[in-house]
């Protein structure tokens, strides 16, 4: 899938990676399971892109951002970051990493340190990365507060004086406080309210234009992902099942697990009959994942192949990529 | 395939009760008896048109009120001043009705459910004014013993976390069972079975090994169900309390739970109190619709004739800011500016005021009278005509959504023409 996106240099290059964990064995001398929970998943982000990323809990959304801003060890494939890879990086070079990539987190309540003042927690990032000399750092701040609509005041309040709106802004303010090229947003928007949800939102997108900043955004919400990413990646169980333009995505959903996904969203039309959900169960425990394709036990058009064979992703339409045998 | 499945497993809840019923001669196993009939019936009427509604108003004439709210008002007494969480609030749920109460976070909603229950921690809370009837009773009068007897017996609560309402110490089995045994005077055997017929009911994979297991062992989705089960334990059963059920789950798993929910609801014709800020859980679910702002109630209607015909600009802002309803050229959504405001400085007049585009002066001084757009959609705002002529089309989906329900189309277009014709009605003046 990346052989398409070559014509731009693409900022982030995902190749084959795998994060795996141990877990201890349940008797003293029961052999250690493996936890698969990002395998084998390859993608790119390119400049001024936004990817998201959607699939249900425990389907490695959340492992695959901390393996990206190197909060997990990966286990195989490849990272690259404007070409190099990123497991290599120490010391110096690390710290550049970490300043080109950013993350805002999902609950803006445990991300900022409830004894420091939000004008502290976002002078941190300037400090350690020595953005300017430190004489600036308070205009810089105030500049920063200002760009997400915050005002001046809040620079000696403390995170509990604030609202989960406010919170979330603070939290972006200061992951822009570093000029990072990339930000990833792990469920960023999910804790919020309906009308704050869209101020973020749009807050997201005004940055994206005046800094050409590119984002990896991962929700369970498949409309704010509809309406946010130019690129949909639709993860289960660890591994990409379809990836495709937003556009694209929207009128043809290939793999059955995306049509039951998108369907189970509740649409806020009373008018429109919901469609019957396809699929039931939970999904299945990712340490002894089922054989074959990872969604055969609950797909309704499975087939024997599906039992034995691992779907590979390949390009079904132009630029959309899927797994699954119907369409071999 | 999955119709197939479910009727599967009802006919063994069939089975099961029947051999139930023989060792235990109770009204309660002849409830369950005809529920699972019903719910056996359901699945089959619903293959047929492959899709389905959660919410269906049209039996909802001539009921009678089951719960009563009048002027209904809560306080806390904080060291940061008195903090009033609801100000005369009304509001009525019928026998047989499923009302959505929908609202920010701190606009009041779970506090409203926590003071049916009498479950609001007395002090800080206090309950200055109003009266809560359940079955012409006001439940603000009743004893703490007598509280004791509606609560999971008459009124039952499903709260947002199931993991942590169970308790992690103790195995489902016994919980169930315990919540059978506390208004029930039946024997363990016999509450044993019954615990394994409300699991199947609903619809938990194994029943017999799962209930053997610590509610940690089970997913998000399954110990939702079990909190439904424990809800349901009880056949006296009339109203059912859900706050923000579904919120912690998967799209997929909360379409799972809802459709438990509605088919248990209809079988054993309850009411249900539906709590939550998810406005597409409302317009699948709910027959009739509550918008809380700051503890007020500022509309209030059947589901269609909200969605089509938001008249408080709050109502309006809150559909019009989901990027479901965007379909500008424009990539922004529309967001309202602002936020809630803060409920410890109490302020005379609308509180949706500072954030409202359309505000007079009058909205700073008293708060409105209900403005009746037909017979059962309320709206609280002063400047309810001037909002209708801003913007005379209601929010509607993009075309694409729209083009796959061509069986839906009619009613969509009659109720525009209903829009309009109100609209005439409300430009001669309000009635």
């Amino acid at each position: 899938m990346n052989k398409n996106t070559a014509t731009p240099p693409s900022l982030l290059k995902v190749q084959a990676l795998k994060t795996h964990y141990t877990l201890p064995s349940q008797t003293i001398r029961g052999k250690k399971s493996l936890l698969k929970a990002v395998d084998d998943i390859s993608f790119s982000v390119n400049k001024g892109e936004i990817v998201g990323i959607v699939g249900e809990s425990g389907c490695g959304k959340s492992t695959l951002a901390r393996t990206l801003i190197r909060l997990e060890q990966k286990t195989g494939g490849t990272i690259l970051f404007n070409g190099e890879e990123i497991s290599e990086f120490k010391g110096k070079q690390l710290k550049q990493y970490r300043k080109h990539v950013q993350m805002i987190f999902q609950d803006p309540y445990s991300s900022l340190n409830p004894r420091r003042t939000i004008g502290d927690s976002i002078k941190q990032g300037l400090q350690t990365h020595a953005i300017a000399p430190r004489a600036q750092h308070n205009k810089i701040v105030a500049q920063l507060l200002k760009e997400v609509g915050l005002s001046e005041i809040f620079v000696n309040r403390f995170p509990h004086q604030l609202s989960g709106g406010q919170r979330q802004r603070v939290c972006i303010a200061r992951a822009l406080s570093v000029q990072p090229q990339l930000i990833i947003c792990d469920e960023s928007v999910s804790a919020l309210d309906v009308s704050i949800q869209a101020q973020i939102l749009n807050l997201l997108l005004d940055l994206q234009e005046q800094r050409g900043l590119s984002y990896i955004f991962i929700s369970h919400d498949l409309s704010v992902v509809e309406f946010i990413a130019d690129r949909i990646i639709v993860m289960y169980l660890g591994k990409i099942i379809e990836s495709a333009p937003a556009d694209e995505l929207k009128t043809h959903k290939l793999h059955p697990y995306s049509k039951a996904l998108f369907t189970s969203h509740l649409l806020p039309d009373p008018h429109i009959a919901r469609n019957k959900p396809t699929i039931r169960g939970d999904v299945p425990s990712a340490i002894h994942p089922p054989s074959g394709c990872p969604f055969h036990p609950r797909c309704p058009v499975a087939m024997d192949i599906c039992k034995t064979r691992i779907p590979r992703l390949r390009e079904i339409r132009p630029n959309h990529y899927g797994a699954c045998h119907l369409y071999n | 395939m999955t119709t197939e499945r479910s009727t599967d497993s009802s006919k063994k809840t069939k089975k099961m009760l029947n051999k139930n019923q023989t060792t235990n001669h109770q009204p309660t196993n002849q409830t369950t008896n005809q529920t699972t009939d019903k719910a056996t019936a359901q699945p089959k009427k619903q293959a047929k048109t492959h899709t389905r509604k959660w919410n269906n108003t049209t039996n909802l004439k001539n009921k009678k009120p089951l719960l009563d709210m009048r002027d209904l008002c809560i306080e806390f007494h904080t060291h940061n001043g008195v903090i009033k969480a609801i100000k005369n609030l009304n509001i009525t749920i019928q026998e047989g009705e499923t009302l959505a109460m929908v609202g920010e976070s701190g606009c009041g909603k779970s506090i409203t459910a926590h003071s049916i229950m009498g479950l609001l921690p007395s002090p800080p809370a206090t309950i200055p004014k109003g009266k809560i009837f359940f079955e012409g009773q006001d439940l603000l009068t009743f004893s703490d013993s007598q509280m004791r007897t509606i609560r999971n017996a008459q009124i039952s609560m499903i709260f947002q976390e199931p993991m942590s309402s169970l308790n992690p110490t103790i195995k489902i089995e016994r919980q169930i069972i315990d919540a059978i045994r506390s208004h029930q005077d039946i024997p363990k055997q016999n509450a044993h079975t019954r615990a394994l017929a409300l699991l199947k009911q609903v619809r938990i994979p194994n029943p017999e090994k799962n209930m053997k297991s610590y509610p940690f062992q089970l997913s998000g989705g399954m110990q939702q169900r079990v909190m439904i089960a424990i809800a349901l334990s009880n056949p006296s059963l009339k109203l059912i309390i859900a706050d923000e059920p579904t919120t912690a789950l998967d799209v997929t798993i909360q379409a799972q739970i809802l459709d438990i929910l509605y088919e248990l609801k209809q079988s054993h014709s309850l009411s249900l109190l539906l709590i939550t800020h998810d406005m597409g859980v409302v317009a699948q679910t709910a027959d009739r619709v509550v918008v809380l702002y700051a503890g007020r109630k500022v509309e209030e209607g059947e589901t269609a004739s909200v969605f089509d015909n938001p008249s408080h600009p709050y109502t309006r802002g809150l559909l019009q800011s989901m990027p479901y309803f965007h379909h500008s050229s424009s990539k922004r959504l529309y967001a309202m500016p602002g936020t809630v405001p803060d409920l410890r400085h109490t302020e005379r007049g609308c509180p949706f005021k500072n954030r409202c585009t359309i505000s007079k002066d009058i909205c700073a001084v008293e708060f409105p009278q209900g403005t009746r757009l037909n017979s059962h959609h309320t709206s609280y705002c002063h400047s309810i005509t001037t909002l209708h002529s801003l913007d005379p089309k209601p929010p509607s989906p993009p075309p694409s959504r729209v083009k796959n329900q061509t069986q839906n189309k009619k009613p969509t277009q009659n109720k525009i023409k209903d829009h309009i014709k109100n609209q005439q009605i409300l430009k001669k003046g309000p009635t």
